[in-house]
C-alpha cells in the first residue's frame, strides 16, 4: 500500500526536474525587434505599418495601423489598429516561421475628424472595437522578408518586414527610429531621434503636415496612443546614448 | 657619421613638428580658416578654477548657428576631481519656442549626454547664446580637460549643421610655496622656494641659525610664478667656527593649507679659516675645541697639585702662601679658582 503511493511521486520525479527548466526564462534572453510596411488587407492593398518589440519566449508587444486605399490629406481620416493585448506564444524558428506569435489581440477602426481651416487645428476622433481578444497569430516567413497577421474575425494583414533586429543577453533599446539627415535608424538613440519625434509633436494620423507613411509615422509613436507627445520624447529620452 | 646624423634630424624634426602642430592645434587651425561663418559650440570659460569642496559653474555656449532646431553633446571630466551636481537649459533654444530637454549624467564614469530640440513645426534659432549650464562640485585637488565631445547640431529639416567644438579647462585652485632645497656654507645661506600651487604669490623668506638663539641671518620678500622656483642667497657670518643648525623658513601665503614644507632645517660646520681648521667636517677636532680642551687639561692637573703642595694652608679660608715662588708660578685664574676652592670649604 506505501509502495502504491511512493511510486507516481517517483515516476514524476523525472518530469519534475524538466518543468522548472520549461517555465523559467531562457538562461541566455534573446530580444527582437521588427518594423514592416503593411501591403495588404485581405484581397485589398493596403498602407501601414507594423511594429513588434517582443523578449522570446516571455513576451510580446505588437501593434498594426492600416488604411485600405491609400491615404490622402482630407478633414476625415478612418483606418484599422491592431493590438496584441495577450502573449501565448512567442519563438524564433517556430512552426516554420522566422518569428511565431500567438496570442488575443485587440482591432480598432479609427476615424480622426479635423475642423477645417489652419493645422493642427481641434480635432474629435472615434475609436471602434471590432474584434475583442480575439485569438491570433502574426508569423514573419520568407527568411525576414514577409510577415502575416491573421486575426480571427478580421481579413489577414500581410506586408514586407522593412528591419528587424534580434539581440542577444541585452535589450534592443526603443527610440533609434532614424538617422542622421533623416537617414535610416543608426543604431543609436540620439538627438537625430529626437528631432525627429519632436518635428511631430502634437500631430495625429492623417494631421496636415504629417507624413501618411504610417511606418514614419507610428514608429515615433511608442505608447500607440495615437499622438507624438511628451511621453513619446520621453521614451526617447530615456534611451538616449544607448547603443545596439 | 656625426653630420650625418644632423642632416637627418632636421627634416625629421621638421616633420615631428608639423605633425605636432597638426594634432594639438588642429582645433583652432579649423576655428580661423572658419570663424566667420561656421557655429561654435564651446565651453565657457574656457579655463574654470575651483576650491575643495566648493562647486563652480560652467556653460556650453553655441555662436554664429543658423537655423538651431536640436543640440545634442557629451561632456567629459575626471571623475576623480570632480561630480556634476546640476545641469540646466540655457536660454538660446528656448527663444525660438517650447523645447524638451533632457540629460544623462554618470559620475562615476565623468561623463554626461545632454540633448535638447523644439517642438513641433517651428523654424530653428540663429544667433548666439547659451546652450546649458553645468554646475560641478570639486571633490579634489587636480586639473582636467572639460572635453566636449560627439556634438550634433540639427537644423528644422533635419539636417546636420556643421560647427566645431572647443574643451574647457578646469584646475583646483591651491595656494602652496615650499622650502625645496637649502644649502649652507660660513659665508651664504642658499635657499630654494618652489611654487607648487595655482597661483603667484608673495611672501617673505627668512634664515636662521640656531647657535645665538635663533639668530636671523635675513629676511627677503620674493614674488613666486605658478610652478616657478627661485634660489635665494642669504650672506652671513658665523660669529664662532662650530657647528650650526641653518633654518630657512617663509611666511605662509593666505589660503595656504600644506604648510609643512614651509620650513627647511639643516645642520653645517661653519666659522672655520684656514689656520684653525683642516676641514669644516665632523672628522676634524675643531681648533677652538681643541684650545679649550688642552686649557681645561693643564687646569685639571695643575690644580690638584697646586692644593696639595699648599697642604699647610690653614683652614681660615684665607690663602697662606707657604712657598712665594708657587705664587708666581699661579695665574690669576688659578688664583681665583683656589680662593673659590678653599671658600667652598
Amino acid at each position: 500500500m506505501r509502495k502504491l503511493r511512493i511510486a507516481p511521486i517517483v515516476a514524476l520525479l523525472p518530469l519534475m526536474l524538466i518543468m522548472p527548466t520549461i517555465a523559467q526564462p531562457a538562461a541566455n534572453p534573446t530580444w527582437v525587434m521588427m518594423h514592416g510596411r503593411v501591403e495588404y488587407f485581405g484581397s485589398n492593398q493596403a498602407w501601414g505599418y507594423c511594429g513588434v518589440y517582443a523578449k522570446i519566449g516571455e513576451w510580446a508587444r505588437v501593434f498594426a495601423a492600416w488604411t485600405i486605399g491609400k491615404p490622402v490629406i482630407t478633414t476625415i481620416f478612418n483606418f484599422y489598429a491592431a493590438r496584441l493585448m495577450n502573449t501565448t506564444v512567442v519563438e524564433l524558428n517556430y512552426s516554420s516561421s522566422d518569428l511565431y506569435i500567438e496570442g488575443l489581440w485587440n482591432v480598432y477602426n479609427v476615424t480622426f475628424i479635423y475642423e477645417p481651416g489652419q493645422m493642427p487645428g481641434n480635432y474629435t476622433f472615434t475609436i471602434e472595437l471590432i474584434v475583442d481578444h480575439g485569438e491570433g497569430t502574426l508569423t514573419v516567413n520568407d527568411n525576414w522578408k514577409t510577415f502575416t497577421i491573421s486575426i480571427t474575425g478580421i481579413d489577414e494583414v500581410k506586408g514586407s518586414v522593412k528591419r528587424y533586429i534580434i539581440r542577444p543577453i541585452e535589450p534592443i533599446p526603443i527610440g533609434d527610429i532614424c538617422g542622421p539627415n533623416m537617414g535610416p535608424p543608426d543604431s543609436t538613440v540620439n538627438i537625430w531621434d529626437l528631432v525627429h519625434a519632436a518635428k511631430a509633436y502634437g500631430t495625429t494620423p492623417g494631421m496636415l503636415g504629417m507624413e501618411f507613411d504610417f511606418s514614419s509615422y507610428f514608429s515615433m509613436d511608442f505608447n500607440f496612443d495615437f499622438k507624438i507627445d511628451i511621453i513619446d520624447l520621453t521614451t526617447i529620452a530615456v534611451n538616449i546614448g544607448e547603443s545596439y | 657619421m656625426d653630420e650625418t646624423n644632423m642632416q637627418l634630424k632636421g627634416p625629421q624634426l621638421l616633420m615631428l613638428t608639423f605633425i605636432w602642430l597638426v594634432i594639438i592645434g588642429s582645433k583652432n587651425i579649423t576655428a580661423i580658416n572658419t570663424s566667420s561663418s561656421t557655429a561654435t559650440i564651446y565651453v565657457d570659460p574656457q579655463e574654470s578654477i575651483g576650491t575643495i569642496a566648493q562647486n563652480f559653474t560652467i556653460s556650453i555656449c553655441i555662436s554664429d548657428v543658423a537655423d538651431l532646431y536640436g543640440w545634442e553633446f557629451k561632456l567629459g571630466w575626471n571623475a576623480t576631481i570632480l561630480d556634476s551636481v546640476e545641469v540646466s537649459e540655457g536660454s538660446f533654444l528656448k527663444s525660438g519656442g517650447s523645447t524638451f530637454f533632457t540629460y544623462k549624467t554618470n559620475n562615476t564614469l565623468g561623463y554626461m549626454i545632454v540633448d535638447c530640440t523644439l517642438l513641433g513645426q517651428v523654424p530653428g534659432v540663429s544667433g548666439s547664446g547659451v546652450l546649458a549650464t553645468i554646475e560641478f562640485h570639486v571633490k579634489s585637488i587636480g586639473e582636467c580637460i572639460l572635453d566636449l565631445y560627439d556634438t550634433i547640431l540639427v537644423n528644422s529639416v533635419e539636417q546636420a549643421i556643421e560647427h566645431i567644438s572647443i574643451d574647457g579647462y578646469y584646475y583646483t585652485s591651491v595656494h602652496d610655496i615650499a622650502i625645496t632645497n637649502l644649502t649652507a656654507s660660513s659665508t651664504e645661506v642658499n635657499v630654494t622656494i618652489e611654487n607648487q600651487g595655482t597661483h603667484t604669490e608673495t611672501f617673505n623668506v627668512s634664515t636662521y641659525y640656531t647657535r645665538l638663539s635663533d639668530p636671523l641671518i635675513g629676511t627677503q620678500t620674493v614674488t613666486l610664478a605658478k610652478g616657478a622656483t627661485v634660489t635665494l642667497t642669504f650672506a652671513w657670518n658665523p660669529p664662532f667656527p662650530g657647528q650650526y643648525e641653518i633654518k630657512a623658513e617663509t611666511t605662509t601665503v593666505p589660503g595656504e593649507t600644506d604648510i609643512a614644507d614651509n620650513i627647511y632645517t639643516i645642520i653645517i660646520q661653519a666659522g672655520y679659516t684656514a689656520s684653525n681648521m683642516g676641514s669644516q667636517t665632523n672628522n676634524s677636532i675643531s681648533g677652538f675645541y681643541m684650545a679649550i680642551s688642552i686649557f681645561l687639561l693643564i687646569s685639571a692637573t695643575i690644580l690638584p697639585r697646586a692644593l696639595h703642595e699648599n697642604k699647610n694652608i690653614r683652614d681660615d679660608a684665607l690663602l697662606n702662601i707657604s712657598n712665594p715662588e708657587d705664587t708666581i708660578k699661579m695665574n690669576i685664574w688659578q688664583y681665583l679658582t683656589i680662593k673659590q676652592l678653599n671658600g667652598l670649604r
